[in-house]
């Protein structure tokens, strides 16, 4: 009985030992990483009067993003398709994709943003714009600060989270900027109701703040593709270093 | 509704950590090395803007506070502050200096009064930095307070920085006043600053003001039409955050967002006399 025991002990050692070294072949656990894009309420519901500077409020009908080479664990997505974010998602956001990563915890991640179609409207009082502007060019965020924990028993999530509230920020320098509508809605200068991208060409940028290297941001077009390049974050408020095309 | 976060300067500051070698148990100790830092006037000189001034500057002050040296950090492929920026691939590319913050091995802390013109030369402080390979500069913009030593009466008190000077095309000519003043806590990322400093580096730091960029040759005064700002034909004009008539708000607009760049500032090691 005592030899039997032991052996049993012996036994249950072993498959301890095994299962931690990921396996009776010996290759390492891995877990399922379900990898969404969120645009949060502001994109879902809009971006109401009281958190902008200026009393504008900014809703959108449509808000697409189309993401690449996310990187996470050793292990890429690429090309998932485009996603419209003003879909409610109940807190979920969009689903782009799953990664099958080695178990083990992630300090960072990476991705890419190629495209940010948006089309929506805003209001202030009786004043009414509507806008559709796409921004093209990729913007990579690289060592977003998130940690991922890969287990085998419970899927792990990264967020690509947009925050649409940039679009509106009048610096580029600051950590805390005003966000404004009041200088867009006016470069509609034929006023038809739509800022095009020819009218905001057409438009300086006044005060606003372009930062240390901005000297050549001197119209509404380029500021805004400037602040496109600033919407990407991770699982919420982690930073991520933005590099463009 | 919850207000989301902002961006962030990309730059690290290694200096703690270096200073206090035994604390970050590193095997390899680096070696500081003290410079002297001032204000280097050399590269003010007439110049001509895109509409055809010629600017005489006769007055440059700004107000600063806490240099830091950076070695080379994240290198953009392309331009700094691309997270920020348009894609003007090309020409930014060219201009060194561009580096996301990069890593601080170098300071110089303190409130500092840098007087290019009319008289230059004044030694702001030392700086300390560690051997290494450095790219940039940084500083942030402050505003003049009765700390300064500055006259009662002195106009740039209040302000960050003061121009002054005179703007003449075909038989005009303009003098010009310019009081530029910074948001609170402001910094200027970036400045060109390219030196290999080693134990052994025995040189003087000169911070300079260009009124042309060397690399895009854009002047800091470009799209400023003196003569049409200055309404009243009486030769004289200021540009100010408290102007009221739309022409000088547009001017004082474009003028503060391109002093506020790194295109017109450096730091270029000069040989100890």
């Amino acid at each position: 009985m005592m030899r039997s025991a032991l052996l049993m002990a012996k036994f249950s050692a072993a498959s301890a030992l095994l299962l931690l070294l990921g396996g009776c072949d010996g290759s390492p656990s891995e877990g399922m990483v379900t990898i969404t894009s969120y645009g949060e309420a502001f994109i879902e519901e809009g971006i109401p009067a009281d958190a902008m500077d200026d009393g504008w409020e900014v809703s959108f009908d449509n808000f697409e993003v189309k993401v690449d080479n996310v990187a996470l664990g050793g292990q890429e997505l690429r090309n998932p398709s485009a996603v419209d974010l003003t879909k409610k998602s109940d807190g979920q956001g969009q689903e782009l994709g799953t990664l099958l990563v080695p178990t083990g915890t992630y300090d960072s991640a990476d991705y890419e943003i190629t495209r940010i179609a948006i089309e929506g409207f805003a209001k202030k009082g009786s004043a009414e714009k509507t806008f559709s502007w796409v921004f093209t060019g990729t913007t990579s965020y690289r060592d977003c600060e998130v940690t991922t924990k890969v287990s085998t028993d419970k899927d792990a999530r990264f967020e690509i989270t947009v925050h649409a509230d940039h679009l509106f920020m009048d610096s580029l320098a600051s950590e805390e900027p005003q966000f404004l509508f009041g200088s867009l809605a006016d470069a509609d200068t034929d006023e038809d109701g739509e800022i095009t991208p020819s009218e905001l060409k057409q438009a300086d940028i006044g005060a606003y703040d372009p930062g240390s290297a901005g000297g050549d941001i001197d119209n509404l077009w380029l500021w805004l593709e400037a602040l496109s390049r600033t919407v990407g974050h991770a699982n919420g408020e982690g930073h991520c270093h933005a590099h463009g095309d | 509704m919850e207000r989301q976060a902002r961006v962030r300067n990309g730059a690290r500051l290694l200096i703690p950590c270096l200073w206090v070698a035994s604390a970050c148990g590193g095997s390899t100790e680096a070696t500081q090395v003290t410079f002297p830092l001032f204000a280097d006037s050399s590269e003010i000189a007439t110049i001509t803007t895109d509409l055809g001034y010629e600017i005489e500057l006769q007055e440059a002050r700004l107000v600063v506070e806490n240099f830091q040296f950076a070695i080379a950090g994240e290198a953009h492929d392309a331009s700094l502050w691309r997270r920020l920026s348009r894609p003007f691939v090309g020409t930014a590319w060219a201009h060194p200096g561009h580096f996301e913050g990069g890593d601080v091995t170098g300071e110089l802390q303190g409130h500092f009064l840098v007087e290019w013109l009319p008289e230059g030369g004044s030694t702001l402080g030392k700086a300390k930095l560690l051997t290494g390979q450095y790219k940039s500069m940084n500083f942030t913009f402050a505003r003049a307070s009765e700390d300064d030593d500055l006259d009662e009466k002195d106009p740039l008190l209040g302000h960050t920085a003061r121009l002054l000077g005179i703007a003449s095309k075909d038989s005009l000519s303009i003098e010009f006043e310019a009081l530029i003043d910074s948001p609170e806590d402001r910094q200027l990322i970036g400045v060109p600053f390219e030196e290999d400093v080693g134990e052994d580096t025995d040189d003087r730091l000169g911070f300079q003001l260009d009124p042309v960029d060397p690399y895009e040759k854009d002047t800091l005064f470009d799209g400023l039409d003196f003569s049409a700002l200055d309404e009243d034909g009486d030769g004289k004009i200021m540009i100010e955050e408290a102007s009221t008539e739309e022409a000088l708000i547009d001017a004082y607009n474009r003028l503060r967002r391109t002093f506020q760049t790194h295109d017109h500032f450096f730091v270029r090691a000069k040989t100890r006399k």
